[in-house]
């Protein structure tokens, strides 16, 4: 089963427009949302959530139409988004509070655990909280009410180097059942790298590609060359060019290579994603 | 319907300070001997008793709750209703306070006004909140225009019915719909009812084509 199935969706808003998404996120794995500011990954989230409405097609969150059985989705989907969620005033035992009126499934002790492992204060306000303490209660609370389903809007952004890694963990063991799937979206390509099983590029509201991420890597390939061996290789293999001042610098496709014998080293996704955004 | 309770108990406890700035205003304003003589005062308590309610709206957009709440396995209608309940609520204790109020100061004073000019006075004020919420909502909610278009209209409404029945409410004789029958007040709270009940659907059908 999938967790989300958005099949020839569209979605215009103002200048601005979606057309024909197509995704499937198969149950119990990751996807990352990639692409440039502006190219559609929030819009893409809000419309999985319900909160901006298709103008076609249908989304299929957890085996229910999301608008239909919105209330059974809802229930089992964490929702992390980019900004703040809470009132600045706010404490823990508040929101402790709020959630468990809201969600039926809302698990305090674990609500609890978190904020002692991430030493989260129970009596403190949410604007004395750093960033970081701030995005981990974001994913507590997305968590802790029995989600099955990740939605997270580029939740490491702005966070230095320990608190990414820190949240990169919460998601291994939020994985770690077989049931639970991640849509997480991030301009922080090694984070994606580190965790997700599926890549998925949106560029000017359309979906570039959708690939796992192993094949990617293993799909593309790096190579430095001069301008007399660029000239002998296929132009159907090369995906991006890009010139150095020694050499170029090429990003392959290695199935389409015709076993031209050439020096290539493995490239990593965010040099692919970067390449493929500028082309 | 436990998620639609715990919605409203948030928006009834980020309503508090503002009740109790708007309690200690009028205590102020009673302490120092304002009674019952500045009518135009008590209108001007109940813009009081209602801009913190437009300002939890502000305050929602601005914490991001706002957008969050529609993540949430709660209807978009019952989001409006139960900022409606708090509205009524509001309109009603503006309503009662100043009844309260104004039976206070009479015996205070021991001017011994007419009931039904205080029940009067109290209806005008609890009329004005209804109207200006009932034009504010669907603009706050429904339509996304942030809290200045909303204050806009707030201001204009109250400000609009302070200034044009002024003149009748200083002097207390002339307090309109004064001595009617009470089945005169009691349609008239009926009809208050049906006009929020209006703007509600208006802001539920405005709020559900929303996008966020």
């Amino acid at each position: 089963m999938n967790a989300i199935e958005i099949k020839d969706v569209n979605k215009t808003l103002g200048q601005f427009s979606m057309k024909d998404i197509n995704l499937n996120l198969p149950t119990g794995c990751i996807m990352g949302l990639v692409g440039k500011n502006g190219a559609g990954k929030t819009t893409l989230i809000k419309l999985i959530l319900g909160i901006a409405k298709a103008d076609s097609g249908t989304i299929t969150v957890l085996g229910c139409d999301n608008r239909k059985h919105f209330k059974y989705t809802k229930q089992y989907i964490g929702y992390v988004p980019d900004s703040g969620i809470f009132d600045e005033n706010y404490t823990l035992i508040k929101i402790n509070k709020l959630m468990g009126g809201i969600y039926r499934e809302w698990n305090e002790p674990l609500f609890l655990e978190y904020a002692k492992k991430f030493h989260l204060s129970l009596d403190q306000k949410i604007k004395e909280f750093s960033k970081g303490m701030k995005a981990k209660l974001s994913i507590m609370t997305a968590i802790c009410h029995g989600a099955k389903l990740l939605i997270m809007d580029e939740p490491t952004t702005g966070l230095d180097p320990v608190a990414r890694d820190e949240i990169v963990n919460i998601l291994f063991e939020f994985t770690r059942e077989e049931d639970c799937s991640v849509l997480i979206s991030s301009h922080i390509v090694s984070d994606l790298e580190k965790l997700c099983d599926y890549i998925c590029l949106i560029d000017n509201g359309q979906i570039q590609f959708i690939e796992e991420k192993d094949e990617i890597l293993e799909k593309y390939v790096l190579c430095n060359c001069t301008t007399e061996q660029y000239n002998d290789i296929p132009k159907e293999a090369v995906i991006s060019v890009e010139n150095t001042n020694y050499s170029l610098k090429l990003i392959l496709d290695k199935s389409k290579l015709n076993g031209i014998d050439l020096e290539t080293e493995k490239t990593t996704l965010e040099d692919v994603l970067i390449h493929m955004i500028k082309v | 319907m436990i998620s639609v309770n715990s919605i409203l108990k948030k928006e009834f406890k980020a309503i508090l300070p503002g009740i109790f700035s708007f309690l200690l205003l009028t205590f102020i304003i009673f302490s120092t001997g304002h009674i019952e003589q500045r009518y135009d005062l008590l209108i001007f308590l109940v813009l009081i008793a209602l801009l913190p309610f437009i300002n939890i709206i502000d305050k929602d957009n601005a914490s991001g709750w706002s957008s969050f709440s529609l993540a949430l396995p709660i209807k978009r209608k019952d989001i409006v209703r139960a900022k409606y309940t708090l509205a009524l609520c509001i309109a009603l204790f503006t309503g009662i306070f100043l009844v309260l109020w104004g039976f206070a100061g009479s015996m205070a004073s021991g001017s011994n006004t007419e009931p039904s000019a205080i029940i009067a006075v109290a209806m005008i004020a609890y009329l004005t909140a209804v109207v200006s919420l009932s034009i504010s909502l669907p603009a706050a909610i429904g339509m996304g225009i942030k809290s200045a278009a909303a204050m806009f209209f707030l201001l204009f409404t109250v400000i609009y019915l302070m200034f044009t029945l002024q003149a009748k409410i200083l002097n207390p004789a002339a307090v309109p719909y004064q001595g009617y029958p009470m089945a005169f007040y009691i349609s008239v709270f009926i009809m208050s009812i049906a006009i929020m009940f209006i703007s509600y659907l208006v802001t539920c059908h405005l709020f559900e084509k929303r996008d966020f």
